[in-house]
């Protein structure tokens, strides 16, 4: 029961573990995916660039080298989206792996289902075909040209600082920003006594935006690691 | 499969040796990592070698002493009286290189003696009789006594870096067994969970409605064991010592909203009631998501120990210079004779329902703990369990 083979894909999947090879394998290619296979980092980066993969889901345990380090060497020549699959799940190493240009993050044991959502979501946020110029999600929307923030139709006025943060979330709605990429972005390189500042922001930008701040939709927190703007569906038209 | 194996082991074996190593100098060491300025650490320092050591050290300055002595009588009639002075200084500077202070001392005093005595006319006597003379010996003395002074300084400088250095070894090395060991306990675990779910995912038949539940009775089991395994591995960490938490500015309100969401589940059949008091900063230091896990323990722990319906109230408040988080229930309350038991480690109640790993409590109190906060235990004078998490407030516990 493949899916629609028009819409085949490659995936590759750099993991040591035969085991997990093989069940991604099978999972994958139910899902209608074309597999190709790395068992370590070398490998991996070779046939990333034999296949031309359109996601990589990468192991962050390899023998021959780190998972990061494999990482750094794809983001220099591949903006191919990288869906990390790993068993540690530490925070400090999913900062790590998205500061060093993943695009998402799945800690092992994972169900089928999220994997392939999460699989899904990398490749549609991390070549968007065409940057809609309106952004919706829920009940906001967010016209980057002409500056202008609605929430449920209604003209939203917001601060330099906290369009500035609105704006790096929409130019990356879906995934995740770390606390140091925001920091970067919106305050500039010095970063480390700014994480208080962007909680208040943060805090500020919810009040404004949320239905109920106290319960954010929009705005996610992933704990240890950053923030997330959720694209809603009902948002979309 | 079997390299990783071999590495654990090995990793095993080395951290051990490590650990020996450092046995005894592991209170020291946290304080020297623990953000305390380099000079108090010098000064804490033990002394370089053990008493066995000191005395072959006298032994050995006596000794070189004694030969420099010897060629000093041989060529004194050559080089004459002051260039022998010289040689006893070379003698005692070379000997600084390798000896401490004492006994850099006693060769600068024995020189000084010895060649005052039979070098120095008037021979065989302790006078000094020219102002260059006596100038020399002080000199000589000042000299020794600098040299001692910056050897020493050198010799503890060194000391320190390979305890410094000792210490993260051994650090790393405890990383990467308990990463190795995550590795291999999580990864069977993913097979199962990925295979069941591609079961329910990609039925080739319909399942039977049997089938469906044997599958549901594996993702629960996966899930379970997940959850003790995670556990285990949480509390080995807090044993390392190698755990440090990461102490930010972080949004209370923030906090409590993800501990709702996240619990939701473990509490759907539970009220719950929050309470944030609006004397609660916006921001306070605290590592997120250790306090978030503790926050979540407490909750988790009050909606499994009673009945469903019965209500649970989380309140946080600023009291002096300590924030509380305060979870609360509506249950029977804890046993008197557990209550000062309830946070050690796999200690169970007697009264308690089975399926509790026995680990909770213990991990909420070592995340609290490690960021320098207290937990407590205890019944309302109206019944329920109370249980209280407080962290200090003050600014000085940032670390970033």
């Amino acid at each position: 029961m493949r899916a629609a083979p028009d819409q085949k894909t490659i995936v590759l999947v750099i993991d040591d573990e035969v085991q997990m090879r093989r069940l991604l394998r099978a999972c994958l290619e139910r899902s209608g995916y074309e597999v190709a296979e790395a068992a370590c980092g070398e490998d991996g980066l070779w046939e990333a660039t034999r296949c031309q993969p359109s996601a990589v889901l990468l192991d962050l345990a390899l023998p021959d080298m780190d998972g990061l380090a494999v990482l750094k060497r794809l983001r220099e020549w591949s903006q191919v989206p990288v869906l990390i699959i790993s068993v540690r799940g530490h925070e400090e190493e999913k900062v790590a792996a998205l500061d060093n240009g993943a695009n998402d993050y799945v800690t092992k044991p994972f169900g089928t289902a999220e994997l392939l959502a999460r699989l899904r979501a990398v490749q549609r946020y991390a070549q968007p075909p065409k940057k809609p110029e309106v952004f919706h999600s829920g009940n906001l929307q967010v016209d980057l040209v002409t500056r202008t923030v609605k929430v449920q139709g209604r003209k939203v006025k917001l601060t330099a600082t906290e369009y500035a943060l609105l704006r790096l979330f929409v130019q990356h709605a879906g995934k995740v920003l770390t606390h140091g990429q925001i920091m970067r972005e919106v305050w500039g390189a010095d970063e480390t006594d700014r994480i208080s500042h962007l909680r208040v922001y943060i805090a500020y930008l919810r009040g404004e935006l949320e239905a109920n701040p106290a319960e954010p939709e929009l705005i996610v927190t992933e704990p240890g690691v950053g923030y997330r703007l959720s694209v809603l569906e009902n948002g979309r038209d | 499969m079997t390299r990783a194996r071999a590495e654990i082991t090995e990793l095993w074996l080395n951290s051990f040796s490590a650990r020996e190593l450092l046995r005894g100098k592991r209170t020291r060491a946290r304080a020297v990592d623990g953000r305390r300025n380099k000079r108090s650490r010098h000064s804490e320092l033990p002394k370089v070698g053990n008493d066995k050591g000191a005395l072959l050290q006298y032994g050995i300055v006596v000794a070189a002493m004694l030969v420099v002595s010897v060629l000093n009588t041989i060529l004194n009639p050559i080089v004459g009286v002051h260039a022998t002075a010289l040689i006893y200084l070379l003698a005692v500077v070379l000997l600084g290189l390798f000896v401490q202070r004492g006994p850099i001392l006693l060769a600068a005093s024995l020189s000084a003696v010895v060649w005052d005595y039979f070098f120095l006319p008037p021979v065989f006597a302790f006078r000094v009789s020219h102002f260059e003379d006596a100038l020399l010996l002080g000199m000589y003395f000042i000299v020794a006594i600098i040299l001692g002074q910056l050897t020493t300084r050198i010799r503890a400088q060194q000391e320190a870096e390979r305890e410094v250095k000792l210490i993260a070894e051994s650090e790393r090395l405890g990383k990467n067994l308990l990463d190795s060991m995550t590795h291999e306990i999580r990864t069977p675990i993913a097979a199962i969970k990925s295979a069941a779910g591609n079961l329910i995912e990609f039925q080739d038949v319909p399942l039977s409605s049997s089938q469906k539940t044997m599958i549901s009775e594996i993702h629960e089991a996966v899930e379970r064991l997940n959850r003790l395994v995670g556990n285990v591995l949480d509390v080995t960490r807090l044993d390392s010592g190698y755990f440090r938490p990461k102490i930010s500015s972080c949004d209370v309100r923030d906090l409590v909203q993800v501990v709702v969401k996240e619990t939701k589940k473990e509490l759907a059949e539970h009220p719950l009631r929050v309470d944030v008091e609006p004397n609660v900063p916006l921001v306070a230091p605290m590592d997120f998501v250790l306090t978030q896990q503790s926050v979540m323990i407490l909750l988790s722990n009050a909606a499994f120990h009673t009945a469903p319906k019965t209500p649970i109230s989380l309140k946080v408040r600023q009291q002096a210079n300590q924030l509380e988080f305060e979870v609360s229930d509506g249950g029977p309350g804890i046993l008197e004779e557990s209550l000062s038991r309830v946070f050690e480690k796999f200690y169970r109640a007697p009264n308690a329902k089975a399926g509790g790993t026995g680990l909770g409590l213990s991990l909420a109190k070592g995340f609290v703990e490690a960021q320098g906060g207290q937990v407590e235990a205890r019944n309302a004078p109206k019944g329920g369990a109370v249980f209280t998490i407080r962290l200090p407030l003050a600014a000085s516990r940032m670390t970033t």
